[in-house]
Formats: structure tokens, sequence, C-alpha cells
């Protein structure tokens, strides 16, 4: 229940901010993302493309940034390349992965 | 006796300070490099092993491997860990192998000695790691190719810690070395059944697996 609560309150939005959370570990396997939580004391897997929005949060920590990046990768259409990045980052934060500063 | 004790939890504590993976597996040369086998107790790690050395193949770990992770070299190196196999009777039987010493120290029960021949070995890349499954019988060997997450966790899955002694700094070390692990060598999952009477056709698997290995990952590191 808490999880939904804080992802009510600071829902992700075209102009948030994020961050990783601290004391994660992440490491690519074969192209894809694995995280240990050790606070949660669980792993979480990330498929080939939310791995390289997480690799893209630590020089694009906004979402418009990481969908523009996306965007000059991939062939995209740039609003339903953020509606998806929302929804990734909406999922990483009620998993407590990242945080949102703003 | 003293090797027992080396080869126990003491190396693998010194492992982890010195920043090696302390692997649960046994570990073959295979030219210049080597493959290693993990699995639960019972599950066949020295038995292939010493199969493989019938094979000609030398052993260079029984139970405990001992990895250094070459991030510089994109590479994983296997260093010779136990000189003698410790087999289950049976499997001493139907390897034909003599079975030189009784148990000592606390090794599981109802297993023997067998003494390989000593031989200087370099530490070793690892080539491929493979996760050693029962089947019923009837049923016929075969190797899958494990990928991300399901090959990392076979490594975690099998690391040797000492104890619960899991201090800060530890676990993340051990995250960080496994991923290298998964990500350098090919990680392979292993079903065969058990009878003794098909092992040459799983040991012919395996040649042909690893053989082809050498056009897939390995080739580009």
């Amino acid at each position: 229940m808490n999880k939904i609560t804080s992802a009510c309150v600071h829902p992700i939005h075209p102009r948030s901010s994020v961050v990783k959370s601290e004391g994660l570990f992440s490491a690519s396997v074969d192209g894809e993302v694995v995280i240990f939580s050790p606070r949660q004391r669980r792993y979480y897997t990330l498929n080939s493309t939310a791995s390289h929005v997480w690799t893209l949060l630590d020089s694009s920590p906004t979402v418009s940034a990481v969908r523009d990046a996306m965007v000059a990768e991939y062939d995209v259409d740039p609003a339903r390349c953020e509606m998806e990045v929302v929804a990734l980052l909406q999922n990483l934060l009620m998993e407590q992965l990242i945080q949102v500063t703003g | 006796m003293a090797r027992q004790l080396l080869m126990g939890p003491g190396l693998g504590a010194i492992c982890h300070q010195r920043g090696l993976l302390p692997l649960h597996a046994s570990a073959v040369r295979v030219g210049s490099r080597c493959v290693a086998f993990v699995g639960s107790s019972g599950a066949g790690k020295s038995t292939l092993a010493g199969l493989l050395s019938m094979r000609g193949y030398t052993v260079l770990a029984d139970d405990l491997s001992v990895l250094e992770i070459r991030e510089d070299l994109g590479l994983v190196l296997a260093h010779r860990g136990a000189s003698s196999l410790r087999l289950r009777s049976d499997s001493v039987e139907a390897l034909a192998l003599r079975s030189t010493r009784a148990p000592g120290g606390l090794p599981p029960l109802n297993k023997h000695s067998v003494d390989l021949p000593p031989e200087a070995v370099e530490p070793l890349p690892l080539h491929s790691v493979y996760a050693l499954h029962h089947t019923s019988p009837g049923e016929s060997p075969r190797i899958e190719p494990l990928k991300a997450f399901n090959a990392l966790r076979v490594v975690l899955e099998n690391v040797y810690t000492p104890g619960d002694d899991a201090r800060d700094g530890m676990v993340e070390q051990v995250f960080r070395l496994s991923a290298a692990i998964a990500q350098a060598a090919r990680i392979r999952r292993m079903v065969r059944p058990l009878d003794y009477g098909r092992a040459q056709e799983v040991v012919d698997g395996l040649i042909a697996d690893w053989s082809q290995g050498d056009q897939e990952k390995w080739s580009c590191r």
C-alpha cells in the first residue's frame, strides 16, 4: 500500500526530474540491466529498452532528456516515446528504484 | 587434512577479501581455457570432472573454483583449486577409478577421494559454466543457453560465502563479480538423466557444446 501511496503523491510527468535510489547495485548482462536492492532483498530485471533508459538516467535525469535521447537514437514518435518513458519511470518509482527530485 | 581446511571456509573468506570469487564448482581444462560445472550437492560436479579426466582433460578444481575477474581483459581466470576429486561410492565404481583414501576432515558422507596427477596449471580463462540438473530416466540429455538474469542467477546461487558473515561491501562485490562472470563466460543449463550408462553421451554433448561455443561470445572477446 505504501508504494502505491508514494507513487500517487509524486506522479511522474513530462517535466519530472528523477534520480536513482541510493544503495542499489546494478549490472548489465547480455544487454539487460539487473538491479539488486539490498534493502528489499529483491532482484529486478529490465528488458533491453528499459535497460537503455536506466543507463540514460545517469546523464539525462529528466523525462524530457530521456525522451530526446531515445528519439535521437531510435525511429520513434516523440509523443509516444514520452508516454512510454513516463510509464516506465512510474514503475521504477513504485518499486522505489528511483526518486522524484522535481 | 590441511588441504581440506585450506579449501574450506578459510579460503572462501580470503578470496572475498582479495576480490576473488570462490565458486562452488568443479573445473576442467579445455585447451588453453577451462569450463566449470556448478550444481547443488549431488548434482554430479565431481563425477563429470572425473569422466572428463578419463578422456584426458585435466581437472583444475573439484569443489571450489577460485575465479579472478579481469575486467581490463574482459575475461575471467580460473585458478587451480583442489588436487583430488571427491566422489560418491557409486560414481567411483561407475568410473572404475581406484579409491585411494578414506574420507578425511569433514567431507560429505559416502564420498571417496580419488587422487589426480599433480600438474602445474596456470590460471586459465573461463570459457563456459554448466549448471547441472537431473531429469527423469529415459529423457535425453540437453544443454540450453542461459542469458541475462538467468545466467547471472546461476553464478550468484553458487558463490561460496563464508557463513552468514555478509558484511557491507561483500554483497556488492559478489553481485558485481558475478555479473562480470555471467557477461564474460557462456552460461549453460545441462539437464541429463541420472544414468551412468549414458555418461559418455553426456560427455560427448558437452564437448560438442563448448566446441560450438568458439563461434559465439568468446570470439568477440
